[in-house]
């Protein structure tokens, strides 16, 4: 506990960390900036205008429909020249012109309404937050490897994997104090701006989803800070954790997918980790394979498939053990030299 | 009160993918006395620093058997850390922390109320410093922070590696005193130092190593005189008879510059009552005592690094 609670002061103590804070701060101040200079709270004046300008789409729309029921109905004489027999070719399926009907928000002001828009915006945090934990992570010890503080540390603390496990303990808890205390900073900044360009409407279902969506992002920057910790104590440097997550994105994120493309490979998703992230923080994900595509000559016939959100979490806690059980084995075994 | 320190038979070889095996310390043997300061001796790449460091759990041990504060390490390392203050190799400290935070996170680490944090800064001499960032202290200064992080668990032994790094004379002096301070309070400290002249000053014992093996140890005293050869070093006004006189009685002569040292003489009055039979007369008769660092080349057969 003491060494929990050393550690954590030394987390925050870091200047790293303090920037790292303020940086992900700023990103969420830039993106609540955007949406209150991007959206308005519709005036009465507003909403008449988009009641009135729904309703002449309706009559429109109608029109069209009847037009169009008209011209299927009518066998067309050669040589007529029917428009409605021009724009409404044979069999055209004149439901496709009813089935989205337009309402008064189709004619609003960009507004911002946080049912709506919530969910992504608290994955945007859950990105930050996973970029903060990684570079964190892989800071807090790397950083104590370069400067030989894990050495004096040992010197007072000689057992290793307490060292290595409470050094971790204190990073997440870190790492879980500052997404807690961002994810109501960002609900309450949200609610502002939805308030006041919008509407802050949500109903206990949505906010029920948003509070999911908020503990799926935390929980991608606690994976996040332990691997990047672990990557990087295996290393004994940060670089070694920048460097793996760089070769990553290279190798496995743009280069397997440009080669998978290449080889017209089936569900090539399925082999690149940002797609589990994805699914992990979407509860699920829907990923069109196209490789069925170029098959033959008739239109394309792709099939729709799925990772679920216990799939991203069996591949998430496959290479958290991974990494974690050879970091602390290394940690545990090498000498300090 | 038996030994603080016991080592017996240990073994270290690095193995690296590149470079091969290398073995680093070969059956090393040392034993440290309680309320002494032992100086540990030996030339770069000897095996001190390895040695150190497995006392400390930092490397394991290839065989043999240690024993610190009459627990077996590194089995019990845990049980004895609490009682060892060390400072191995160069000070390592996290440069954007100021030294006294870098002291009181340890002291949180280690249980220590902070009180002591502002009384081993007094005793290195940081107080006015304690607030700067530690990569704002020089050489020195980061040298007593090291100093000060390892007094702070008030040790019962103190391992100090190459401590005097970096010090101005003034520091250095203050070190020996710091060191016999601690000594004189109880506590047993392990000096390892390339400055022999200062260990030889302020050391009871010592331990020489040399290719990862124990070439010599005991009392400082004890070490010297097993190296005395009983040389004198001699002034005459005719150096050459009297080398010719010398040698004829039995003596064993080599010139030098402007002097003679004469080997193999136990009886100092002896040479001047040679001399003197054939009206030779001495200006100078000195006996040639061995000094730390010329028992240290002779021993180790390497040169060593000077103050």
């Amino acid at each position: 506990m003491k060494l929990i609670r050393a550690e954590l002061a030394r987390l925050f103590a870091r200047r790293f960390t303090r920037i790292a804070l303020v940086g992900v701060l700023l990103l969420l101040a830039g993106i609540a900036t955007v949406i209150w200079i991007t959206n308005h709270k519709p005036t009465p004046a507003d909403r008449l205008s988009a009641h009135i300008a729904a309703e002449q789409a309706l009559t429109e729309r109608n029109a069209a429909y009847q037009q169009c029921v008209d011209a299927q109905s009518r066998t067309p004489s050669p040589g007529a020249t029917d428009s409605g027999a021009k724009q409404f070719p044979p069999g055209f399926d004149c439901h496709q012109i009813t089935d989205y009907p337009s309402t008064d928000a189709d004619f609003l002001p960009a507004s911002f309404r946080l049912a709506a828009a919530g969910p992504d915006l608290f994955r945007a945090l859950g990105a930050l937050l996973a970029l903060f934990g990684f570079a964190v992570g892989a800071s807090f010890i790397g950083a104590e490897w370069s400067s030989g503080g894990i050495l004096t540390l040992l010197l007072w603390r000689p057992n290793r994997t307490p060292v290595w496990l409470g050094k971790l303990g204190s990073l997440l808890l870190g790492v879980l104090g500052v997404g807690v205390v961002y994810s109501v900073l960002w609900y309450a900044t949200l609610w502002v701006l939805a308030d006041n360009r919008g509407s802050s409407a949500l109903t206990a279902g949505a906010l029920r989803s948003l509070a999911l969506v908020d503990v799926r992002a935390i929980t991608l920057a606690l994976v996040a800070a332990t691997v990047g910790y672990a990557v990087s104590a295996l290393g004994r440097n940060t670089a070694t954790a920048l460097g793996a997550a760089v070769a990553w994105v290279v190798i496995f994120e743009v280069g397997t997918r440009i080669i998978l493309g290449l080889m017209n490979a089936a569900r090539p998703e399925r082999w690149l980790l940002s797609s589990y992230v994805q699914a992990w923080l979407t509860n699920g994900a829907r990923f069109f394979d196209e490789s069925k595509c170029h098959n033959g000559p008739d239109p394309c016939v792709g099939v729709w498939w799925r990772i679920s959100a216990q799939q991203s979490a069996l591949v998430g806690v496959t290479l958290l053990v991974v990494v974690t059980a050879v970091s602390l084995y290394s940690f545990r075994r090498r000498d300090v030299t | 009160m038996g030994s603080v320190i016991e080592i017996e038979g240990l073994r270290k070889t690095y193995r690296t993918l590149l470079h091969g095996p290398r073995q680093a310390l070969d059956g090393f043997d040392m034993v440290v006395e309680p309320g002494q300061v032992h100086g540990f001796l030996g030339p770069n790449g000897s095996g001190k620093t390895t040695t150190l460091r497995t006392l400390l759990g930092l490397v394991r041990p290839g065989g043999g058997r240690m024993r610190v504060l009459g627990q077996p390490v590194p089995h019990a390392l845990a049980a004895v850390t609490p009682r060892i203050g060390a400072v191995v190799e160069s000070p390592q400290f996290f440069g954007n922390f100021s030294g006294r935070r870098t002291l009181r996170l340890l002291a949180t680490t280690g249980g220590i109320p902070h009180r002591r944090v502002e009384e081993v800064l007094d005793i290195v001499g940081l107080h006015g410093r304690a607030n700067d960032r530690v990569k704002a202290y020089s050489l020195g200064m980061r040298q007593r922070l090291a100093v000060a992080s390892a007094l702070l668990k008030s040790p019962e032994l103190l391992i100090l590696d190459e401590p005097a790094n970096g010090l101005d004379p003034a520091g250095i002096r203050e070190m020996r005193d710091l060191m016999r301070d601690v000594v004189a309070a109880g506590a047993t400290v392990l000096l390892s130092s390339h400055i022999l002249g200062e260990v030889q000053q302020i050391c009871d014992s010592v331990t020489i190593i040399a290719h990862g093996r124990r070439v010599t140890a005991g009392p400082v005293a004890d070490v010297l005189a097993s190296q005395d050869k009983g040389e004198f070093r001699v002034k005459v006004d005719d150096p050459a008879r009297a080398a010719a006189v010398l040698a004829e009685a039995g003596a064993v002569v080599r010139p030098a510059e402007d002097h003679l040292v004469v080997t193999g003489v136990t009886d100092p009055a002896w040479v001047t009552r040679t001399l003197a039979g054939q009206d030779l007369w001495v200006a100078e008769l000195t006996p040639i005592t061995p000094d730390l660092e010329s028992v240290f080349l002779q021993l180790t057969d390497e040169p060593a690094v000077s103050a």
